[in-house]
């Protein structure tokens, strides 16, 4: 396959999310100029792209696209539904040839085939602006420049643009002027041309000394720059900054918060994360090869030589105090804020309630809120779930609504928030709720529990029954506001981040779910336990409590172990056993047990000891360990020693 | 000498400063049909660029690799194609006379 | 024909580093200097001058005036203002009288544009 198409897929998926972002945004407010152009950028960009590949239709298709946005530039055609809805269907239908793409190496027939359907939307009718409109038209660009913006067919025209038109002086040359050397100290020239003014003279009239020529040129430097290029000589140019650019400026001023990834796109960079994980995992070693330097001061002592202890421990803090902050450093390289995959749900839900015949509004707040990439990433599925089954099941038709006092449209939110070392995420619909009568029926159905623990739990516990395994697949549900479906597949992906999913749910007002999540895999709290000779580490976030047990306590449950902790009976295992280990029967003295939550149980685990608490980075399983049940991931202690992270849940089950 | 003759090429080297141009001129005007060759030139003053526009000699050696600024070839290059017509009646002048 | 330059600067020092700078172009040219507009014109009026380079910022008259009143007598003859007080007003007002503006500090470099036009021009004309 071509080489080319992986980094097409990348960009192709960003232009087309710039666009949809665009698009969305002037179906808001239809003269935003700058997201007018912005779009224009994107589609323009995406069908140079495409260009450099045979994807059959789809460079037709873009052109007609960028076409209709071209028109709608200079005001020919007017910006409303008739234009964004034709340009989103392609966008969508772009954005859905990517995987395929990225797989194959080329456009898959059925996309294909939608290609038709797609060319007749955009060639659709157009509006026609309102002769007696354009009150307030932005500042009507110079002819020249607009030529020349036409002309020079700029494949990549983010950011802003500058035109310059420059006619030397005649006279130029006598006053030692190099008028192309001038032209070429512009940064980032993206377009130069230069052409005589006059026809070619006869030879009797030529002269070498006289300047002729017209030179045009665009910068993707600042309008600054070029007017400082061209100080000394302001008689004998024009300089025009190209709409968008303009935009992009006047929108620079603190409340305009929407365009702040704009902002924020002009000092990134591109970076592999297997680079910035190189740096975490050399941050790492760097933690375990400072904790060499005790160990020295400790030998110098032991030759009398307290100075040089004292010396050398003094270097270790400083040492110590310099990685961590490299270490923290390195780890926020990975953030990115969780716009990454909130943007992609405007779209989405327009996509979906437009289908459904549902008018709702999405609010989004706290997209800023920074995370772990590869959270940030996998969060997204989780997300759509619980959107469409809000989007599907939550929110009722208008009809309804209406009969309910409510407001016609729906709200759905999606709203983030930073607390503490937790990102939390909520996704709340103001739709009909869950009846917590039905879930117990079906929760009884379908044999999860008895009828009388059924009656014995509250409405707020029974409603958890919804994320059972199991529950979901129940052909009852689906009337039962559809809530069971893939519920519990979705908290087994935030549980796999390291997050809890949360529900509440009250009939007729809505509901809410609640994700809790780590910002980041980098720092884990661990708890250091022992078995034998050999240390375990187990996220704090498993366990719930730690106690001491005396032996006598244990009670022998048919062939296992229980004992009794507040009223309540809780099966105790042995970790050693759940680990295989032979180790020494000696339980005479004190068990030291913790008590961690399995799904909707809490089980005892004891241990031989429970040693320190430590903050470490866990790493994702590679290699050998990778899937193997029961192992969240290695850490390295501060001895150097590599230390198992313990997956509690996996391992009880 | 940052503008010499060799051949039947005219040879650019080096800085090309205006005052270059009347050499310049001086060979395309004499001896029509010369090639002029860029690849070792490291400046050239505007004044040359527009002798080479309006006599539209044959380029040799001006590939990418020249020290010269790439843009600014390809623009003259774009210039010589946009304006197809054979311009220079002086070099059809020059070669009557 | 030997080309002579005229530098006109209050500060003394300023004339040298110009000076300099002028040699290392042309080293044929013959240099003048005057510290004041008045004792330039002086030197104009006395013998042929072919190129000026003048400072804007001298007490009394201005490089300015001094240019306007040289491109009078002169009008082909290659003249620049130097200033360090880079202001588009100045620009332009050099620019209207045909003059060449070069910014301070007066280099090698910053003089070589003006220098080898004004040669050129020169040239031109003596052809």
């Amino acid at each position: 396959m071509d080489e080319l198409i992986p980094q097409f897929a990348i960009e192709a998926r960003e232009l087309v999310q710039q666009a949809s972002d665009d698009l969305l945004s002037l179906e808001a407010n239809p003269r935003k100029r700058e997201s007018l152009e912005s779009a224009f950028r994107a589609f323009h960009t995406l069908k140079g792209s495409v260009g450099l590949f045979d994807f059959g239709p789809m460079l037709g298709l873009l052109h007609q696209a960028e076409d209709l946005l071209s028109q709608a530039r200079v005001g020919k055609i007017v910006v409303d539904a008739t234009l964004i809805d034709p340009l989103l269907a392609v966008i969508e239908w772009v954005d859905s040839s990517i995987d395929g793409i990225s797989q194959t190496g080329r456009l898959s027939e059925a996309q294909e085939k939608q290609a038709p359907r797609l060319l007749r939307l955009l060639t659709g009718e157009m509006t026609e602006p309102d002769a007696n409109a354009g009150a307030d038209a932005p500042t009507p660009l110079p002819e020249w420049a607009s030529a020349l913006h036409e002309q020079a067919d700029l494949v990549d025209a983010g950011g802003s643009l500058i035109a310059v038109r420059y006619e030397p002086h005649p006279e130029c040359f006598f006053n030692g002027d190099d008028p192309l050397a001038t032209i070429s100290r512009l940064s980032d020239l993206r377009y130069l041309a230069f052409s005589l003014k006059e026809d070619p003279p006869l030879p009797q009239d030529y002269d070498p000394f006289r300047c002729n020529l017209l030179i045009e040129a665009i910068s993707g430097g600042s309008l600054a720059e070029a007017e400082a290029v061209f100080r000394l000589i302001p008689d004998q140019v024009k300089i025009f900054t190209l709409p968008g650019a303009t935009a992009k400026q006047a929108s620079a001023g603190p409340e305009a918060s929407p365009d702040r990834s704009t902002d924020r796109q002009s000092t990134t960079m591109r970076v592999d994360s297997a680079r910035i994980d190189k740096l975490i995992e050399i941050a790492g070693e760097l933690i375990t090869a400072k904790n060499g330097l005790v160990t020295l001061a400790e030998e110098a002592r032991g030759h009398g030589n307290d100075p040089l202890a004292r010396r050398i421990l003094a270097n270790h803090h400083e040492i110590e105090r310099l990685v961590a902050s490299l270490y923290s450093a390195v780890t926020q390289a990975r953030m990115i804020p969780l716009e990454h995959t909130f943007r992609r749900f405007p779209r989405l839900v327009r996509e979906t309630s437009a289908r459904l015949g549902k008018a709702l509004d999405l609010i989004i707040e706290g997209e800023t809120v920074e995370a772990d990439r590869e959270i940030v990433e996998e969060l997204f599925e989780p997300l759509l779930h619980l959107i469409r089954n809000g989007l599907d099941h939550g929110i009722e038709p208008e009809a309804d609504r209406l009969r309910q006092s409510k407001p016609p449209r729906g709200r759905l939110l999606l709203c983030a928030r930073q607390r503490g070392d937790q990102i939390e995420i909520e996704v709340a619909d103001d739709g009909s709720g869950m009846d917590p009568q039905r879930v117990r029926a079906a929760a009884i159905d379908r044999g999860l529990i008895s009828q009388g623990q059924a009656s014995a739990l509250s409405d707020r516990d029974i409603l958890q029954f919804v994320f059972a395994p199991g529950f979901s697949t129940a052909s009852s549900v689906s009337d039962l506001s559809g809530r069971g479906v893939g519920l519990d597949a979705v908290r087994s992906s935030v549980k796999r981040l390291g997050g809890t999913l949360e529900l509440q749910s009250t009939i007729g007002c809505g509901t809410s779910f609640v994700l809790k999540l780590p910002i980041s895999f980098s720092m884990t709290q661990l708890i250091v336990v022992q078995v034998g000779d050999e240390r375990y580490g187990i996220p704090i976030s498993d366990v719930i409590e730690t106690h001491k047990l005396a032996a006598s306590a244990v009670q022998s449950i048919r062939a296992g172990k229980a004992f009794v902790l507040r009223n309540r009976t809780i099966p105790l295992l042995r970790l050693g056993e759940l680990l295989q280990m032979q180790s020494p029967n000696s339980h005479s003295s004190d068990l030291k047990v913790l008590v961690v939550r399995a799904g909707e149980e809490e089980i005892g685990v004891s241990v031989d000891a429970i040693a320190e608490r430590a903050e470490t980075l866990t790493r994702p399983l590679a290699g050998l360990l990778h899937g193997v049940p029961g192992i969240a991931g290695t850490t390295l202690l501060g001895d150097g020693k590599v230390l198992l992270v313990l997956n509690m849940e996996e391992l009880v089950q | 000498m940052t503008v010499s003759l060799k051949t039947d090429t005219i040879i650019l080297s080096g800085t090309c400063g205006a005052e270059e141009v009347e050499t310049l001129v001086g060979y395309l005007e004499s001896l029509p049909g010369l090639s002029v060759d860029l690849g070792a030139a490291t400046a050239i003053h505007t004044a040359l660029w527009q002798a080479l526009m309006v006599f539209r000699p044959r380029m040799v050696g001006a590939s990418m690799s020249s020290l010269v600024d790439n843009r600014l070839l390809l623009a003259l290059n774009a210039f010589l194609d946009d304006t197809q017509e054979p311009p220079v009646k002086l070099a059809e002048s020059s070669s009557s006379q | 024909m030997t080309i002579t330059v005229l530098v006109v600067d209050d500060s003394k020092l300023a004339r040298i580093v110009a000076g300099k700078a002028i040699a290392a172009l042309q080293p044929d040219w013959t240099r003048v200097e005057a510290g004041n507009a008045v004792d330039a014109m002086d030197i104009v009026g006395s013998q042929p001058i072919d190129v000026a380079i003048l400072d804007f910022n001298m007490p009394d008259k201005d490089g300015l005036e001094l240019a306007s009143e040289l491109r009078a007598a002169h009008p082909n003859m290659p003249i620049a203002v130097i200033t360090a007080n880079v202001q588009d007003e100045i620009i332009a007002r050099v620019r209207a009288l045909n003059a060449t503006f070069v910014a301070k500090p007066v280099t090698q470099e910053a003089l070589n544009g003006f220098i080898s036009g004004a040669a050129l021009r020169l040239k031109k004309a003596g052809a």
